[in-house]
């Protein structure tokens, strides 16, 4: 069976204005693989603008729901213009802008220290690095589970992903330890070829602000 | 330093750098298993089908 050409279909979907069908299941989907990040960006955006207070739980998880929905809603984002993470951190910030203004309502003077707030964005906190990278790898590996047979994939997952022996995962599948290896070579080499997109490269590394 | 992914792909890989990737993989796998099974996980889904749904019921209106 051929495989097919497009090597970020994942990412590609998110940004894609003219596919608008199964909507729904892409949010869900995004948010599943994404939620990680959102929230280690929404608490850490929220601590910069606040002097280090600790972020509330139920402001944070509505900060992220707002910013799916801002995303999916505006559907503006242009990676010519810049990275996908950048774009979230944007957003993020001024949800979480947003809402400490609803929070202290500001008089006249302070509106001016507001709009400079909105406008600056914290660094990249470790912790929003790791869990970007780690919700960039899950995308990876959502867009291989799509462009190889189920089986290969089946197997790839016992070994790599869960970490089972490969001649545990030949005796559970019945195959030869052969199989398993020749699988798992071919595998890798398509994961590969999925992650030598350049922009896979780019959204992987630290942006620099 | 270059992360082994990313490396081109008819680059040969080290038994360190595949092992590394491996372990990377996994990682990311496990974090995305466990973060759909979190309780805020379903409450920020129920969050946003309520946003949608709000938007809709707007759209109706207009």
């Amino acid at each position: 069976m051929p495989l097919p050409d497009t090597s970020l279909s994942l990412l590609s979907r998110l940004r894609d204005e003219d596919d608008h069908t199964g909507w729904q299941v892409s949010w869900k989907r995004f948010l599943e693989l994404y939620n990680g990040p959102l929230t280690a960006m929404a608490a850490g955006i929220y601590r910069h603008h606040t002097g280090h207070a600790v972020p509330p739980q139920q402001a944070i998880e509505d900060v992220v729901a707002s910013v799916v929905v801002d995303f999916f809603k505006r559907d503006r984002f242009d990676p010519e213009r810049g990275r996908l993470r950048t774009y979230l951190r944007v957003l993020t910030n001024a949800r979480i802008v947003d809402m400490l203004r609803k929070e202290k309502p500001l008089d006249h003077d302070s509106m001016a220290d507001r709009e400079e707030l909105a406008e600056s964005l914290p660094a990249e906190s470790p912790e929003e690095e790791r869990s970007f990278q780690q919700a960039l790898l899950a995308t990876l590996i959502e867009d291989l589970r799509e462009q190889i047979p189920l089986r290969q994939f089946e197997i790839f997952e016992m070994v790599k992903l869960k970490g089972i022996s490969p001649d545990a995962a030949a005796a559970e599948l019945g195959v030869n330890r052969g199989v398993i290896d020749n699988t798992i070579y071919k595998v890798m080499i398509r994961l590969r070829e999925i992650a030598a997109s350049p922009e896979y490269e780019e959204e992987y590394e630290k942006p620099s602000f | 330093m270059k992360n082994p992914l990313f490396k081109r792909p008819e680059e040969k890989l080290s038994p360190r750098e595949e092992a590394e990737i491996t372990q990377e993989l996994a990682d990311a796998y496990r974090q995305h298993e466990l973060g759909e099974k979190k309780p805020e996980f379903r409450r920020i889904v129920e969050n946003v089908e309520k946003q949608l749904q709000r938007i809709e019921i707007m759209k109706i209106g207009q």
